[in-house]
């Protein structure tokens, strides 16, 4: 059959505009590109790359204001484009399927599953609706829902994120589309649930013989799941092929610079040996957050979350720990807690030899100053009302310098972030988010701290950007001796800068040691998990890179313990920490208390 | 639900005892006795004492509120103390005529309004949208008894159609009732529709950018289908509760379009106790003021899950 080898979509020439005239701007420039039948093309690009417009072109689904100004986009041999209103309507959801990045967000809140499902039969009149039953539950069978029944019935708040995604993609499956478009299906997920979600897609998909365009700014998760990827950039693509070949071989310049800034282990630091291991600048013991109610009522339940339940380490001078975690792992908690920004439950937090967690808010005042912390968000967590000068200066109030001194400061601290002078006097909102980034941190280190708590700092910005911003953050480290306490979820990233890394599940450290230990030799099951879920790229001989599939097998326990198997299950006991050399902790179950729960 | 209700109205409870003594205490502050305005140009001390014990007027403050208490709690309002009208009953009677009144032009004000605000929304930025826009502003600018004596001048005057003061209880004779009440209705509906549509025109508008919307859209689903099913649930929740606050605030009391159109209702009822300093009927009004604040928000939460499952009472 000749119409097989024919691409199913082929969009050419496209140029997608915004507004007229003078204001004029195109998001899509001249973009051509295809994809063959049961074929999974990635689509990669930082943001504004217009990736996700093409998405919406195809769909004819651009925002007000947006319109296709020039190009075709032909699915197998109908021209998109051109078709009216009506016509569009039935290709959308029956021809093709769409799924969108926030699963929080793209199910109605207001309906229940089996309703929002059900329409998607909007252009089938054919089925009776118990066959339309079947086909759903069939459907959210194959997705693997727990309970199918009940989750037509239910309304999607009821469902975590990773649940959500599942019922959208046997929403978007439904209809045996030719064609599903996902759109940066994972990046709100956790990395095992993101791993679920898109293998579960890959399975499905390859299955019914459906193509798959998938838009995701992650180089490696494309590299893992595409068969060719298409390289964007400022509303062009500046490379198209074969996934392995771009990898190893690319030829344009914009990929191997995105390429290179993938964070990797060789350009970070590899001893710890310089590090002053006698004197933690911060030494934490047995520390406790709980969140929420205890029982007024004798009748009522109490409602408490162990946001951090127990954690013990210590911070030196000039090193950097990561904290590594899901969402709901307590990472976060752990870092506002130790500079007190929430109030512990139990434990000590000790800086600089002080027991700071019983201090009251006057005297810790003076300590804030030499702990300072970089949040995620770059667009709210700076004042808008503020000038870049005033934001940098607003620490400095508290200490004894000069108004001049403090101009100096300042200066000085833009200078140390790569801020031009000029910046000094403009307003958050005029500024890009790798530049306010950069605020962020010059507020911070603006009073020389000994700490800073980077809450992922980089996890907003794009790859380029946020390799040039881990860069800076180990310059200024090493300039002024900072300790870091890097939180992140994100496992590249802990490869380049940490020196020692600490995994968190559930407020509680399962492992931690020296980077080397916990990143190539894990040895709990949950950091083995964690990171065979990440998708990496390693390096190659020849300069290119590949995709890798990681597998770790733990080593078998110390003697008179067990693998913390049932670390998923809340109502386990914990395990307990043990050495297994100075450096590496991992948490085991006792062997004796498996056999006596057992029994 | 059931418990929600219960917890609900048991929280009244506080609220309306701390209404009784504010609503109690406040009136007597305020300067003027009600012995002096029933005893009017009779000069004479005697009389005025004579009138005051009659009225309860001598006792203490907290003597007074104790009397009047016991007596709210079985139900008793107490009687007026202009004419010796038992207050309850009148309190009803009045409530009834705004209750027509306000409940008519919120049903239409909100069967224009909803229509409206989802088709400006759905069109935003266009001709259609800020023409709605512009007439919002208008409407919202109109003081409503400006509007009022506009409509009597040309319905009632010039025109002749309409009758422009009074009323005739619907129960007597439907065809005058409904004649007495189109003027009214139509005055005070402009305010509330435009309230009604810029609310439900801006909750649209963040719904409509929701992914949730566009999904809807990639299902194939008919723009129609998209925005009544879709959207307005979504966007109807937030302005439930501003529908709420509008409806409690003018059952209340729409004293100003009462007294424009001479309607024997709550509003004027209470503005005219004030006059008077007709404690009885001033103090029994703004309970039932508070009562029917409390319960209008009842309503609105106890309808809210229907419009947002996320909602748990």
């Amino acid at each position: 059959m000749s119409n097989q080898d024919k691409p199913l979509l082929d969009v050419r020439d496209l140029t997608v505009a915004f507004g007229a005239g003078e204001s004029e701007s195109q998001p899509v420039r001249s973009v051509s590109l295809s994809l063959g039948r049961s074929e999974v093309l990635g689509v990669v690009g930082e943001s504004g790359s217009g990736k996700t417009m093409i998405s919406k072109s195809i769909m004819r689904l651009l925002p007000s204001g947006g319109r296709i100004a020039s190009g075709s986009v032909w699915l197998d041999g109908t021209d998109l484009t051109t078709l009216d209103a009506e016509s569009i309507r039935r290709v959308r959801g029956a021809r093709i399927g769409m799924i969108f990045q926030e699963p929080m967000m793209s199910l109605n809140p207001a309906m229940r599953i089996g309703e929002q499902m059900v329409e998607a039969f909007v252009a089938d009149r054919r089925l009776t609706p118990a066959q339309r039953q079947t086909a759903m539950l069939e459907m959210l069978e194959r997705v693997r829902m727990p309970d199918p029944d009940a989750c037509l019935r239910a309304y999607p708040h009821e469902f975590s994120g990773g649940m959500r995604q599942r019922i959208m993609l046997a929403t978007a499956l439904l209809m045996r589309p030719e064609l599903l478009i996902a759109d940066e299906p994972t990046t709100a997920l956790d990395v095992l649930i993101q791993k679920d979600v898109l293998d579960l897609m890959i399975e499905l998909v390859r299955d019914l013989g459906t193509s798959v365009m998938l838009i995701s700014h992650d180089l490696g998760l494309v590299a893992r799941y595409a068969d060719r990827v298409c390289v964007m950039c400022d509303g062009k693509v500046v490379e198209t092929g074969d996934v392995a070949t771009i990898l190893s071989s690319p030829s344009e310049q914009y990929t191997k610079e995105l390429l290179q800034s993938l964070p990797a282990r060789d350009r970070g630091r590899q001893s710890t040996d310089e590090i002053d291991t006698n004197k933690p600048v911060m030494k934490v013991i047995d520390l406790h957050v709980e969140f929420g109610r205890r029982r007024l009522l004798p009748w009522l339940k109490s409602r408490i979350v162990r946001a951090v339940d127990g954690v013990d380490f210590s911070l030196r001078r000039g090193e950097t720990l990561a904290v590594v975690g899901e969402s709901g792992s307590g990472k976060t908690t752990l870092g506002r807690a130790l500079l007190r920004l929430v109030e512990t439950t139990a434990g000590s937090v000790e800086f600089d030899g002080d027991e700071i967690s019983s201090r009251s808010a006057r005297q810790l005042r003076n300590l804030r100053s030499r702990m300072q912390i970089v949040y995620q968000d770059p667009f709210s967590s700076l004042d808008p009302r503020m000038r870049v000068e005033q934001i940098v200066a607003e620490g400095l109030r508290l200490s004894s310098l000069t108004g001049a001194d403090r101009a100096n400061r300042v200066r000085e601290t833009l200078h140390d972030v790569g801020l031009s002078p000029e910046m000094a006097r403009r307003y958050p909102h005029e500024l890009s988010g790798g530049q306010r980034q950069r605020v962020s941190i010059a507020r911070a280190i603006a009073m020389r701290p000994d700490v800073i708590v980077t809450d992922e700092a980089v996890s907003a910005l794009d790859v380029t950007v946020q390799a040039r911003v881990l860069t800076l953050l180990q310059t200024l480290q090493e300039r002024y001796g900072f300790s870091y306490l890097f939180i992140t979820h994100d496992i590249g990233v802990v490869d380049q800068v940490a020196d020692r890394v600490l995994v968190m599940y559930r407020g509680r450290v399962v492992e931690s040691g020296n980077k080397a230990e916990v990143l190539d030799t894990p040895r709990h099951p949950y950091t083995c998990r964690l990171l065979e879920a990440v998708p990496r790229l390693e390096k190659t001989t020849d300069g290119g890179f590949r995709h890798s599939n990681m597998r770790f097998d733990p080593p078998p326990p110390p003697d008179g313990y067990l693998h913390d198997e049932n670390f998923l299950d809340i109502n386990a006991n914990a395990g307990v920490l043990v050495h297994v050399t100075e450096t590496h902790q991992v948490a085991y179950t006792e062997a004796g208390e498996r056999a006596a729960s057992l029994g | 639900m059931i418990a929600f209700t219960i917890k609900r109205l048991l929280q009244t409870v506080p609220t309306l005892l701390l209404v009784a003594v504010m609503v109690f205490t406040m009136i007597r502050l305020v300067p003027g006795d009600p012995a002096v305005v029933l005893v009017g140009d009779i000069n004479d001390p005697v009389i005025l004492e004579e009138v005051r014990a009659q009225m309860g007027l001598d006792e203490s403050m907290v003597e007074q509120f104790r009397l009047w208490f016991v007596k709210v709690i079985d139900g008793d309002l107490g009687v007026s103390l202009m004419n010796g009208e038992e207050v309850l009953p009148a309190l009803l009677q009045r409530f009834a005529v705004t209750a027509q009144v306000v409940l008519l032009s919120m049903m239409f004000a909100v069967a224009i309004a909803l229509p409206t605000g989802l088709l400006a929304a759905s069109r935003h930025g266009s001709a259609t949208d800020t023409g709605i826009v512009f007439l919002l502003v208008l409407s919202l600018s109109i003081p409503s008894f400006w509007a009022g004596i506009l409509l009597m001048l040309v319905f009632g005057v010039k025109l002749g159609w309409l009758p422009t003061i009074g009323y005739v209880s619907v129960v007597e004779n439907v065809a005058a009732g409904i004649q007495y009440l189109i003027l009214p209705v139509i005055a005070l509906l402009l305010g509330e529709m435009a309230t009604v549509t810029r609310m439900m025109r801006s909750t649209m508008l963040e719904v409509l950018g929701f992914d949730y919307i566009t999904h809807a859209r990639a299902k194939g689903l008919k723009e129609s289908t998209v925005l009544w099913r879709h959207a307005f649930p979504n966007a109807f929740a937030p302005t439930l509760t501003v529908l709420g606050l509008i409806l409690a605030s003018l059952l209340g009391g729409a004293a100003v379009i009462e007294t424009v159109f001479t309607l024997p209702g709550l509003g004027r009822f209470l503005v005219d106790g004030i006059y008077a300093r007709d404690y009885p009927v001033v103090q029994g009004a703004l309970l039932l003021v508070a009562f029917i604040y409390v319960i209008a928000n009842l309503v609105v939460d106890l309808l809210y899950p229907i419009f947002d499952p996320r909602v748990r009472l």
